[in-house]
């Protein structure tokens, strides 16, 4: 019988455990509110990050570096946020912006896509931040600068999409510096332009001629060119047509060097001053247009010159073994480290241990950085998600052996949108 | 786990049994189910990964067609036309664009359902992208289909309105050679340009036409207005020209575009493809391992079952089956008669319970039926050790036990006692005889008459007359009853031989003869003794007085020897009543013997016996022994005067001496007790002894001689007196060829005491110690007073023991000489014991004529160092005093 009792209590105690354990107080269960949606995270379960840069193409150095200033960044982050390690997936987001769309999507395709780092180039921006942004991502580059992408004039830009950042300084300002230098300091009062029909370089052609302009300069020539153009010479035989003392064309590779070394077989153009933008403050680039590139200016964000920079890139050497292609890969660290603290401001952890990132929450914390001390400067993220600092040098290229870092160093102007 | 089990109750363990039997049940249904809803769950993503494959290739040649459509719209419409070109190619397209988007949103319900794997979270990815590259293919294709309309409307698109401009410009400028050429060049390059859709010739032709614009602006020939028209066409021209570039450009975007597209949906169809063959695949494969696993588990369910099974048939079998047909089976065997049988084990179950129940019922029993059998048993024991006990009473009995068959007289048990008094040599000898044999024929008609009249009380016949085996016969009192032995009416008779009891009848009348005996020779020889004492000393002293040639000499002589051989006489008298008082010394019997063989009275006997021979067997060997040497002497002279008595015509008489151990039943016959003895033989060659006289032969008085001529009558008596006076004992034999007395003296490990030689009369001078004689007989104190004072002593007489004392508490003596018998007054002891008082430790010698051992015996005890008898010679009493003087009476025993 005392057996038959114990077994009995033994059963009971097995019957009842369930509800004994139930009436232990729980938290509740974690509820997102979000409007944009959440993305949860398991315990020990990885983050993931898209990253969508050119990596194909002549302008595949510039994705290149922008790559590798994220693997810095995320190397200083000891690869992880939060306790969670780091998952990447990238995609080639070309220089166009089909390729940007595509390569968004398949990021996208993705509930557990957290950001996206990038573009590379601001055409590819432009519709990748479209398809990030109706996805409720946020997205933050390093490299883009086309104004189009964030703001003009202080005003919501045709192709802004919420959810975009960027470190790169807003190139409003890019082409206003070039044509302040040309007509101030060069004394050119006749210049022509030439884009690629894309919002990058069609932005600052159009802040050239804007700002030429208002200086009191002519626009002789306002030509565009396709990417893809093998043949500069009908253009460069319309900027000789135009008499034109200065050819400003913010071009990308290849087409930015088609353009030099035709202006430079071009007799008629020897005197024509050539003037381009960041996007070809590129090794590669010098190295292709070698000795044919002396004289030439670039018009690029301005990089403070300090022992943080000088130790990232002490680090990019280390670690690839090669110095810097281009200065991009800064901003491009800032990026990364300005997502990850917006990303650990937005987070939640449940007492399980599961993260969850409020997608709205991302972008708040996003634009409420203020003063970030980023390697590139101080950094505030404004309403439309520029967060780099508008400052530009005019650079000239003097020693096309001293590479890029010899061209960083011979700036003959700079420019503040404050000036 | 064991003594878990056994405290369970047979419910419990029936419930415990059938309830792991019920749990592998369940496990076998459980499994099962979860092998069915395993499979079906395959089933399920097999039937899903199916539709998806079906859906993805569907929408995948859906949306190939759609490309497809397009593309050949694209191809198509510069050929056709535009409208119709959109209305063959693009409607089709838009409706496989439907397709796809219908597909994916199928695809994305099968997706959702919960029965697809969670792990084909990137199915769902490329599903997610397949469906956005196809809506954003939609997207796309209706813009380039926006595109295519705005470039090649045949109303107002840009290719229509480009060909109008060129056609007016062309002929505008047909005025001027110069204009027309430079119009041709402008609209080669731009044909170049619509052909190849390379930008330069585009640039080409703008920079023609800027030429053409100046040219226009320069030529002479034009009116204002024409100027102005063809530069507004040029204007218009360039207008269009690069909005068709623009147009071009965004067509190539989205060409790329589709491109691009279609190489994100063809990759993820293909992963969606591959991932739902994969899934159809491992479904396939689960569904195999589920059956297998399944299969397996239930096998080992299964054997696991059987197994425990076996166990639990096995454990029900050892702790209920097996308890049951124990327990019945212990019954059974308690029903045969098992009372020891346990039912077994006596666990906490009901059986247990059972177990101890019937093993307590059992123990109860058993202690019943074994407290009975232990009472039986007690009973029988008690039984045989009471038959034990009465046969050891029976067969130790003195007495003789006979059981008779009264039907045939025939003797059915007979005890030890009954054969040994009957001469034979065992019971078992008489078992079989008849009643008569063992009784003379002149008693048969009585014992049948006894056997024949019933017994209820037991009959007492004495003095009954039996017969021995040997033939010889004696006397038993005889008490019979009737006793039914064997289951047979039998006569019991109780046997006591008489024989002892008739001997001791005759001892006790020969004791009380021999008192009445010794009390008148006591008597007698007291005072014939006291009168003796003068007839012997005072012719000694006399002797010692008168010359040696002395007539007087021989007359005193004569008179001296009459009075010791009377004295002699009273001396074998008192020996008669055992009232000499007579000393011990250790001595040896041969030695004895040798001194009597040669003393005078024996020669004297061998000559009065010439031709009979006298021979000496005298074992050197032979032990001490403690006696009185000078009755031993008289004893074998005794015996040797009689030994040559008993010999008419010549013969031999033997003397022999050996040591003898009595032992054994020996003691019986000997009438001694057992120990170590030495033995005096003085046997005879005569006649022998008459049966009739044998028993008087030892009673004083009783003789076949000549009383007064040949002897008195008191030799055998003196023999007799002597032996038992030492502690021995006579054995007589005699038969027809002579006889023979063995005399026992016991032996002893003493020393022998020297001898000591006859004193002369100056060794037995004293030195003038103060003696004082104690004596009522005037005579007795004259006689020892004249004695000792020849031996050179003070003497004192003292006629009373009250005259002692009162000389005593005034003087003292070194030596009393105390009579013992005085009358009336203080006897010799009381005296003593008076004297004592005032000289604690004073020496006296103890001087009597008639036997009273005990007041002598406790004078001595008292201190007195000495005795002597009467009457004593001079040497005798020198001799006895001076030893109590010097030594202490040492070499005196006690009488």
């Amino acid at each position: 019988m005392i057996t038959s009792s114990r077994s009995r209590s033994l059963l009971a105690l097995l019957f009842f455990l369930p509800w004994m354990s139930a009436c232990h107080e729980q938290p509740p269960p974690f509820q997102c509110t979000d409007p944009l949606g959440c993305v949860d995270i398991k315990p020990g379960k990885p983050i993931k990050i898209g990253i969508l840069q050119a990596m194909t193409g002549e302008v595949a150095s510039l994705g290149l570096d922008q790559i590798r200033g994220i693997e810095l960044a995320v190397d200083d982050n000891q690869g992880q946020i939060l306790g969670n390690p780091l998952i990447f997936e990238t995609e080639d987001s070309g220089c166009s912006e089909e390729a940007g769309a595509n390569a968004a999507l398949k990021l996208i395709a993705d509930p557990q896509t957290v950001a996206i780092l990038g573009t590379t180039c601001s055409s590819s921006a432009r519709t990748a931040a479209a398809e990030m942004s109706k996805a409720g991502l946020t997205m933050i580059s390093g490299n883009t600068s086309a104004p189009y992408l964030t703001s003009i004039g202080g005003k919501a830009a045709p192709d802004y999409h919420p959810g975009y950042f960027r470190t790169a300084p807003n190139e409003e300002a890019s082409g206003k510096a070039a044509a302040t230098f040309a007509y101030r300091k060069l004394g050119i009062r006749r210049a022509a332009t030439i884009n690629a029909g894309d919002i990058y370089t069609k932005g600052l052609t159009d802040g050239f001629i804007q700002k030429f302009k208002s200086l009191g300069g002519e626009i002789v020539l306002s030509a565009s060119i396709n990417k893809g153009d093998e043949q500069m010479r009908p253009v460069l035989a319309a900027v000789n047509a135009s008499k034109a003392e200065l050819l400003f064309f913010p071009l990308f590779q290849p087409e930015g060097n088609k353009v030099l070394l035709q202006a430079r077989e071009d007799q008629a153009l020897a005197k024509t001053i050539l003037m381009s933008d960041g996007s070809l403050i590129q090794q590669d680039f010098l190295d292709a247009v070698r000795d044919k590139g002396r004289g030439m200016y670039f018009v690029g964000p301005s990089f403070p010159r300090n022992e943080a920079v000088d130790s990232l890139s002490r680090k990019y050497e280390k670690k690839y073994a090669m110095p810097p292609t281009t200065s991009y890969f800064l901003s491009a660290y800032d990026s990364v480290n300005i997502l990850f603290r917006a990303m650990e401001k937005a987070a939640v952890r449940e007492k399980n241990g599961t993260l969850h990132i409020g997608r709205q929450a991302l972008r708040t914390a996003m634009h409420a950085t203020t003063g970030f001390a980023g390697i590139t400067g101080d950094l505030s993220c404004d309403a439309f998600g520029d967060c780099g600092r508008p400052a530009f040098n005019i650079l000239r290229l003097d020693d096309p052996a001293a590479g890029v870092q010899g061209l960083l160093n011979n700036s003959v102007f700079s420019y503040s949108p404050d000036m | 786990m064991a003594q878990f089990w056994k405290k369970l109750g047979i419910t419990a363990k029936f419930a415990a049994s059938f309830g792991i039997f019920l749990v592998l049940l369940l496990m076998i249904a459980i499994t099962g189910y979860l092998a069915l809803r395993y499979v079906r769950s395959a089933e399920k993503t097999i039937q899903a990964s199916t539709e998806i494959e079906t859906a993805v290739i569907e929408m995948e040649n859906a949306m190939e067609k759609a490309r497809r459509l397009h593309g050949d719209f694209f191809l198509h419409y510069p050929l056709i036309g535009f409208t119709k070109a959109h209305d063959l190619y693009v409607r089709q397209s838009a409706e496989q664009i439907a397709r796809v988007i219908q597909n994916s949103t199928k695809l994305q319900e099968i997706y959702s359902d919960a029965g697809i794997r969670a792990s084909r979270r990137s199915s769902h990815v490329n599903l997610n992208l397949y469906i956005a590259s196809a809506k954003r293919f939609s997207d796309t294709s209706a813009e380039s289909i926006a595109l295519i309309k705005e470039l090649a409307d045949p109303m107002d698109g840009l290719e229509i309105l480009f060909q109008r401009a060129t056609t007016a410009l062309q002929d505008e400028t047909a005025v001027s050679m110069h204009l027309e050429e430079l119009g041709k060049m402008m609209t080669a390059s731009s044909k170049d340009y619509l052909l190849t859709h390379q930008r330069h010739f585009m640039q080409s032709s703008f920079n023609t036409l800027a030429v053409l614009q100046k040219a226009v602006e320069n030529e002479t020939n034009l009116q204002k207005s024409q100027r102005r028209k063809i530069l507004t066409l040029l204007s218009r021209w360039k207008e269009i020209a690069d909005k068709i570039v623009e147009v071009d450009i965004k067509k190539s975007g989205i060409i790329n575009d589709f491109s691009l597209q279609t190489e994100a949906t063809d990759a993820a169809a293909l992963i969606l493809i591959k991932q739902a063959k994969q899934d159809v695949g491992e479904a396939q494969l689960r569904i195999s391992q589920a059956h297998t696993y399944a299969v397996g588990i239930m096998a080992v369910i299964s054997l696991t079952g059987l197994i425990l099974a076996a166990i639990i048939a096995r454990v029900l079998n050892r702790s209920i089956t097996r308890n049951i047909i124990d327990l019945t089976n212990s019954a059974r065997e308690f029903q045969q008669g098992n009372l020891h049988v346990a039912a077994g084990p006596e666990g906490p179950d009901e059986l247990g319970e059972l177990a101890r129940s019937f093993n307590a019922m059992s123990i109860r029993i058993r202690g019943l039926v074994d407290n009975l059998e232990q009472k039986v048993v007690e009973r029988t024991a008690e039984l045989a050790e009471s038959e034990k006990r009465f046969r050891t009473i029976i067969e130790h009995t003195p007495q003789g036990i006979l059981i008779a068959d009264r039907e045939n007289l025939q003797f059915l048990y007979a005890n030890p006692a009954i054969a040994m008094m009957l001469g034979y040599d065992s019971p078992l000898e008489l078992i079989g005889k008849n009643v008569t044999d063992i009784h003379p024929e002149q008693n048969w008609n009585t014992i049948q008459l006894v056997f024949r009249r019933t017994a209820p009380e037991p009959r007492f016949l004495s003095d009954t007359l039996c017969l021995r085996k040997n033939g010889t016969t004696f006397y038993a009192d005889i008490v019979g009853g009737d006793l039914r032995y064997a289951d047979t009416a039998c006569r019991i008779g109780f046997f006591r031989d008489t024989t002892e009891k008739r001997n001791l009848q005759g001892q006790l009348e020969r004791a009380r003869k021999m008192e009445a005996i010794g009390l008148l020779a006591g008597g007698v020889a007291h005072d014939l003794n006291n009168i003796l004492s003068g007839i012997i000393s005072y012719p000694e002293l006399l002797l010692l007085q008168i010359p040696e040639d002395s007539a007087l000499r021989r007359p005193l002589h004569a008179i001296q020897e009459s009075g010791q051989r009377a004295a002699a006489v009273v001396s074998d008298l008192l020996t008669v009543a055992r009232g000499v008082a007579s000393t011990r010394e250790v001595a040896n019997l041969n030695t004895i013997i040798l001194e009597y063989l040669a003393s005078p009275e024996h020669m004297e006997i061998r000559a009065s016996h010439s031709r009979i021979t006298c021979r000496e067997h005298l074992d050197p060997h032979i032990a001490r022994i403690s006696c009185s040497p000078i009755h031993i002497k008289k004893c074998i002279l005794n015996l040797v005067i009689n030994a040559m008595d008993a010999i008419i015509d010549g013969g031999s008489v033997t003397i022999s001496t050996c040591n003898r151990k009595v032992a054994g039943e020996e003691f019986r016959d000997m009438d001694v007790l057992p120990g170590n003895y030495v033995v005096l033989t003085i046997a005879d060659t005569g006649h022998g002894i008459k049966e009739e006289d044998l028993n008087h032969i030892f009673e004083p008085f009783y003789t076949k001689k000549i009383m007064g001529k040949s002897g008195t009558g008191l030799g055998l008596a003196v023999v007799w007196n002597s032996m038992q006076d030492h502690g021995g004992s006579i054995n007589v034999e005699t038969g027809a060829k002579g006889t023979a007395f063995h005399l026992f003296f016991p032996a002893t490990n003493k020393q022998v005491q020297a001898q000591n030689a006859q004193a002369t009369l100056d060794q037995l001078r004293g030195n003038g110690e103060i003696l004082l004689i104690v004596d009522d007989e005037p005579q007795q104190l004259d006689i020892a007073g004249r004695i000792l004072e020849t031996l050179n002593y003070q003497v004192h007489c003292a006629g009373s023991g009250e005259a002692a004392v009162a000389y005593m508490k005034e003087g003292r003596a070194d030596l009393i000489l105390l009579d013992m018998v005085m009358d009336p007054g203080m006897n010799g002891l009381e005296t003593f014991e008076e004297i004592l008082r005032i000289h604690p430790g004073q020496k006296a010698i103890i001087v009597s004529g008639f036997a009273e051992s005990n007041n002598i015996r406790m004078v001595q005890t008292l201190g007195a160092g000495g005795f002597i008898k009467k009457p004593y010679s001079i040497e005798q009493l020198g001799m006895t005093v001076r030893n109590c003087l010097h030594e202490n009476g040492s070499g005196q025993d006690s009488p």
